[in-house]
């Protein structure tokens, strides 16, 4: 935050975590978005709150296993409220490199449960690092970093910074992946229904003229993979299975003799 | 053709992290030569008690909520409240043939849940890590066989009765913890599952020949 200068957008420096929890919704009307910078750093200073608050959450100047419960349910409470009231939330945190294996991978520098909550309510997450001299973002996950990539977006090079011009990488880059997250729902909806339609027509097969007719159906009308599965399963509890060889279904011990 | 399943490559990845792991000890892994731990043994009851779970698509017609199941000899007690949603297709199979240097590979796998376009799967286990589903070919597999978009793990966390030596007393679980996290299809995901077949599959031709078949 210090090292922004010139590129700085509006801040709130913060002291202690009283400075955040004071915060109400009208603080952030006309902004869509808060930046946490860093993750780590504001549960620091969560943490030297709530050790000074109750005597419980500290043991001998750290926290204790309360303390991290607390820690945990705190920040994540904070995280939700901002949620609530419709703001998008960037958390940028340091990451940490570990030998797994013959690799150094990297994860989130964070301390506690803390961390398990960031993997698993990020929408999408993704390191950033220098490769060639160009500084990259890339939200896929990698043999050695973390990411969560629904937006499928490519490895994306964050461009230089431009007093008084902001640049909007990061708000495209949420955009994106929002709009994405939507049409996947409406997609998955639609397979959904699909794929309920299939179950039912499935349902009522019982002879293997039955089922190799819904497997001709199935090829026509370009259904998609799972109904394949849905087909062989059902299939098989019929006592059919697939014949490749002879591209339709066969009594099972007939498949086998074969 | 080498069958190969989706448990086969989670083994490879597991050794490959594991710094002195040695080839006989993935090879004996491969070949399924290790007895199941009573963690599988109350793993496999628990999927199948998730797997006959019955699901109210109305809030309001919620009927008996678990709280103290049994199947298979174990005993699954819960001492939560969460709400789980369960797609109404379960138990789905998939395979897909891959090309690879030591010639055709069928990857097979089981998924407990589909739900359009995202994968279920449940698991038990004692403690919640997420960084531990973060590497995970699981995901990445079943997102490529079944061209799904994203894939959901459903986490319950259980504890175990232990004697003195902290041994599992095997008969009951109580599940304590319910976590929900999801992962999504990215560009080189395909590449990925592509590359740990041809490596498991390289192994296998190698080491475990008589699991190459005929095609």
């Amino acid at each position: 935050m210090y090292r922004a200068g010139a590129f700085r957008g509006d801040c709130v420096q913060i002291e202690s975590w009283r400075d955040v929890s004071n915060m109400t919704a009208a603080d952030f009307a006309g902004y869509s978005t808060v930046v946490v910078d860093t993750a780590g750093r504001a549960l620091d200073c969560l943490s030297a709150t709530l050790m000074a608050e109750d005597p419980k959450n500290n043991r001998g100047g750290a926290l204790s296993l309360q303390g991290f419960g607390a820690l945990k349910s705190t920040f994540y409470g904070w995280l939700s409220n901002l949620k609530y009231i419709g703001l998008d939330i960037v958390l940028i945190c340091h990451s940490d490199e570990q030998r797994k294996g013959d690799e150094l991978i990297t994860r989130l520098d964070m301390q506690g449960a803390s961390k398990n909550e960031v993997y698993k309510s990020a929408d999408m997450m993704g390191s950033l690092s220098m490769v060639k001299g160009k500084r990259v973002l890339n939200f896929s996950p990698t043999d050695v970093a973390f990411g969560k990539n629904p937006g499928q977006l490519p490895v994306l090079t964050v461009p230089d910074f431009v007093p008084g011009a902001p640049s909007g990488f990061l708000a495209k880059a949420i955009a994106d992946t929002k709009e994405a997250l939507n049409r996947l729902s409406a997609e998955g909806i639609a397979q959904a229904a699909l794929q309920t339609t299939w179950a039912e027509r499935i349902g009522k097969a019982s002879t293997k003229a039955e089922f190799d007719a819904l497997a001709a159906a199935g090829k026509a009308e370009g259904a998609p993979k799972a109904v394949g599965a849905l087909l062989t399963k059902a299939a098989k509890a019929k006592g059919f299975a697939w014949d490749k060889a002879a591209d339709a279904f066969a009594p099972v011990a007939e498949k086998k003799a074969a | 053709m080498i069958r190969i399943s989706v448990t086969d490559l989670e083994s490879f990845r597991y050794w490959r992290e594991q710094e002195h792991s040695t080839v006989e000890e993935l090879v004996a892994r491969l070949r399924h030569e290790e007895p199941p731990s009573p963690q599988m043994a109350a793993g496999g009851a628990f999927a199948k008690l998730m797997e006959t779970a019955q699901s109210y698509p109305d809030r309001s017609q919620v009927g008996d909520c678990y709280q103290d199941v049994e199947v298979d000899g174990w005993r699954f007690v819960f001492e939560l409240d969460a709400e789980l949603e369960l797609p109404d297709v379960r138990e789905l199979k998939a395979e897909q043939v891959f090309q690879t240097s030591v010639g055709p590979v069928m990857l097979v796998g089981k998924v407990d849940g589909l739900d359009g376009l995202t994968v279920h799967d449940q698991k038990l286990t004692e403690s919640w890590d997420a960084e531990k589903y973060v590497d995970s070919l699981q995901w990445r597999a079943y997102l490529v066989m079944f061209e799904a978009q994203s894939f959901v793990y459903d986490v319950f966390v259980g504890r175990y009765k232990r004697d003195r030596d902290r041994k599992i007393i095997p008969g009951q679980v109580t599940v304590t913890d319910y976590h929900r996290m999801a992962f999504y299809a990215y560009p080189g995901v395909r590449a990925d599952v592509q590359r740990a077949v041809e490596n498991v599959a390289a192994i296998i031709a190698h080491h475990i020949p008589e699991r190459v078949l005929a095609a």
